[in-house]
């Protein structure tokens, strides 16, 4: 795994960046070879927190491995539980009650800002500005604080169950969810005045990390990555689950394909999130909040795909089952991972400087990447 | 390549104007910004003479409870440890003889129970799976320690005092002293 | 080049539909592509593993299909179908119908080649990689197969059936530090 580093025969310098590097955001290790201060190229080496969670969880049940998959993208790890949920409900065909899908979607949401908000401060203080990284976990702790107060965790929330959720919302839940909503808007003409229509942070994003929309479809980037590029690819758009048909919200798209496109294309997706929970937050309807299921849930024989759109792109569950009570395979399409694959090709012929720039806006979460 | 939709919008690319060329005004006008915040409301919490409270929903350390009279309700069956997804909880069933009435409040009970603080994840479904409502997660967590075995909480971490003899203790652990 | 516009996402108003996609392979490869089924609306199909890469061209290149975005690439062991143990699994997407589809192939484990998507694809490089880390897939005329997620020196592919999920040899597993429960009383 251990490349040799220094100085190759054409004179190029070989550096690493990680694996313990701040501006990677977890454990990923970057092998650069330089020309000067130009990239001339850009290896990733993955797998430091390989914990084989697919194989983790052909040992577990359908109940249990839910739980599982909050670690593999821990700043979305309602989303993932949400992806997990909706395949099993699909293999058993369970018909999730409405006040369930209203709740499901409003959590998803929550957890999309807060997830766009660390990256948001994160990506300020990888480009040199550490204040907006504290502007932005204010607004993320709100979050936090609800989702402790509804799911009974802050980060991982286990609040999925298959059919449902696992307990009812909180009385005070619209109130707290409708105050968060006022303190962000709130806040967005700051946000906007700090960072985004800083001249230079402008000027560090603009042409950088360019993706055309071509290598954007081949590369096979999902999320705000490819709708920086101008790629529309919102699961929640064109294959909607839950209650995301009924809800109006705008896919952010940008041609620009730029590391400030994608920065664009997250900032404004906090506002459609916002927009999508003032929609659902007022009519959540009375009624269950779980269906009925079985205490041992056994999927038919066959083979199961549902994708959800999570903060980083496109979450695929695909799950084969031989009728037991565990899955016989499970593959998690993860964002991250191609995502990831594209760095190489966006910062070659770029300066080493600007690298933190291009990388930043992929939003990686490692653990995401690595599983 | 086509365009696969019309909605696209494209970034501004306008050069920079003079005003924008000196970067000491952006630079200003963020630390402005910052500035202001002095005379805000504070949003930190002043840990450790403050303490956010935890939700009661919240999923934290285990506890083991007591009935009124201060039995046992653990029977030992053995339905959280199948239930956990980390494999975190081991338990040990004996029998309960002559004169321990007392002690446990049904003829099982659990000799042995521990769970690994640091193989658990805290997903709450040991809680769910308990028949007799034994096992609950409470709202503090679980502390640093100095070594592995110190996170694996027997028996006697875990029980809630007697409420019949530590009564004191009880409502000191449930925050009421 | 089709017009595209808002309308052509809407979900429910696709003009390339399952049937349309499966006459159009059956025109072109006969007998060879087998086994149809559309579980929960995704046409899945199986085509002979020598055939992969031309299923996926006229996939890709066919002016009605256009499926250009492969979105996943996995693998699934199944130990008892001898011969056909490892079935690879794409998973490919059109975006301007908006329509899915997933094709496997099959490969005998002791021969486990298969022609790479790499130079169809990009993203299928390190998908790729990852299928042949996992399940020990050769992918025929890959740029650079090899592991990704795992280390280097593993000599063994993890995600077949008979590897178990923990190695019971290894010692250094112990009760104090992996174990469930522990060793106090």
């Amino acid at each position: 795994m251990i490349e040799e580093v220094g100085t190759t025969t054409e004179g190029d310098l070989v550096i690493n960046v990680g694996p313990q590097h701040p501006a990677t955001h977890g454990v990923l290790h970057l092998v650069i070879t330089l020309n000067g201060e130009t990239i001339k190229k850009v290896e990733p080496h993955l797998g430091y927190i390989h914990r084989s969670i697919e194989k983790m969880c052909e040992s577990l049940t359908y109940r249990q491995f839910i739980y599982v998959t909050s670690r593999m993208d821990y700043l979305s790890a309602h989303i993932n539980n949400h992806a997990c949920a909706l395949c099993v409900e699909k293999g058993l065909q369970v018909e999730v009650p409405q006040r369930a899908q209203y709740i499901r979607v409003i959590m998803d949401e929550l957890t999309r800002i807060a997830s766009h908000e660390l990256w948001w401060g994160a990506m300020a203080m990888d480009l040199g500005a550490f204040t907006p990284f504290f502007h932005a976990f204010r607004e993320r702790e709100t979050i936090n604080t609800i989702m402790e107060e509804t799911c009974g965790a802050r980060l991982t929330m286990n609040y999925m169950v298959p059919g449902g959720v696992m307990f009812d919302l909180h009385p005070d839940f619209q109130k707290k969810v409708k105050a968060f909503i006022q303190q962000y808007t709130s806040k967005i003409n700051e946000y906007d005045e700090l960072v985004t229509g800083n001249i230079i942070f402008q000027n560090r994003m603009k042409g950088i990390g360019y993706v055309t929309k071509e290598d954007a479809i081949s590369y096979g980037c999902t999320g705000p990555v490819a709708r920086g590029s101008g790629v529309a690819s919102d699961i929640r758009k064109i294959a909607p689950y839950d209650v995301y048909d009924k809800v109006e919200f705008d896919e952010v798209l940008e041609t620009g394909g730029d590391s400030f496109a994608r920065y664009l294309v997250r900032v404004k997706e906090m506002q459609q999130s916002i927009r999508i929970i003032e929609q659902l937050i007022d009519n959540i309807p009375e009624g269950d909040f779980q269906a009925k299921t079985k205490a041992v849930l056994k999927l038919p024989k066959g083979e199961f795909y549902q994708r959800v759109e999570t903060a980083r792109g496109e979450l695929g569950v695909y799950i084969i089952s031989e009728g037991g009570t565990t899955p016989y395979r499970i593959k998690f399409r993860s964002p991250g991972f191609s995502n990831l694959s594209i760095l190489d090709h966006m910062v070659r012929g770029h300066k080493i400087g600007d690298l933190v720039a291009a990388m930043g806006t992929l939003d990686l979460v490692i653990p995401d990447i690595d599983r | 390549m086509q365009a696969l939709t019309n909605r696209a919008k494209s970034v501004d690319r306008k050069p920079m104007t003079f005003l924008e060329s000196i970067y000491l005004w952006n630079i200003f006008k963020g630390m402005l910004i910052t500035f202001r915040h002095i005379f805000k409301k504070q949003p930190t919490i002043h840990y450790p003479e403050q303490k956010r409270p935890f939700s009661p929903v919240f999923r934290g350390l285990h506890v083991l409870n007591r009935d009124e009279e201060g039995r046992e309700r653990c029977t030992a069956c053995g339905l959280c440890a199948v239930a956990c997804p980390a494999e975190a909880i081991t338990m040990e069933a004996a029998e309960r003889v002559p004169g321990e009435e007392n002690l446990y409040r049904e003829e099982k009970y659990a000799a042995r129970y521990e769970i690994n603080m640091l193989r658990c994840i805290f997903c709450g479904l040991c809680e769910e799976a308990c028949p007799k409502d034994a096992i609950y997660l409470s709202e503090t967590f679980a502390p640093a320690n100095f070594t592995r075995t110190g996170f694996i909480y027997g028996k006697t971490d875990l029980l809630i005092p007697n409420p019949k003899t530590e009564a004191a203790d009880l409502a000191k652990a449930k925050g009421e002293l | 080049m089709i017009e595209c516009s808002v309308a052509a996402f809407d979900f429910y108003n696709m003009s390339l539909t399952n049937e349309i996609i499966k006459q159009k392979l059956v025109e072109k490869f006969g007998e060879s592509v087998t086994s149809f089924e559309e579980p929960y609306g995704l046409l899945s199909f199986e085509a002979p593993k020598d055939m992969n890469l031309k299923v996926m061209q006229f996939l890709y290149d066919d002016e009605q299909l256009q499926f250009r975005f492969l979105t996943d690439l996995c693998a699934v062991h199944y130990p008892d179908n001898k011969g056909r143990e490892l079935a690879v699994v794409y998973m490919l997407h059109n975006l301007n119908n908006n329509i899915r589809l997933r094709f496997k192939v099959f490969t005998d484990v002791n021969q486990p080649d298969v022609f790479t998507a790499s130079r169809l694809f990009e993203s299928a490089n390190w998908m790729e990689r990852e299928t042949y880390d996992f399940f020990g897939v050769n992918f025929v005329g890959h740029p650079n197969l090899k592991r990704i997620l795992n280390v280097d020196e593993m000599d063994y592919f993890p995600l077949r059936k008979e590897y178990p999920l923990e190695d019971q040899t290894r010692v250094d597993k112990d009760d104090e530090m992996f174990g469930r429960g522990g060793t106090i009383v």
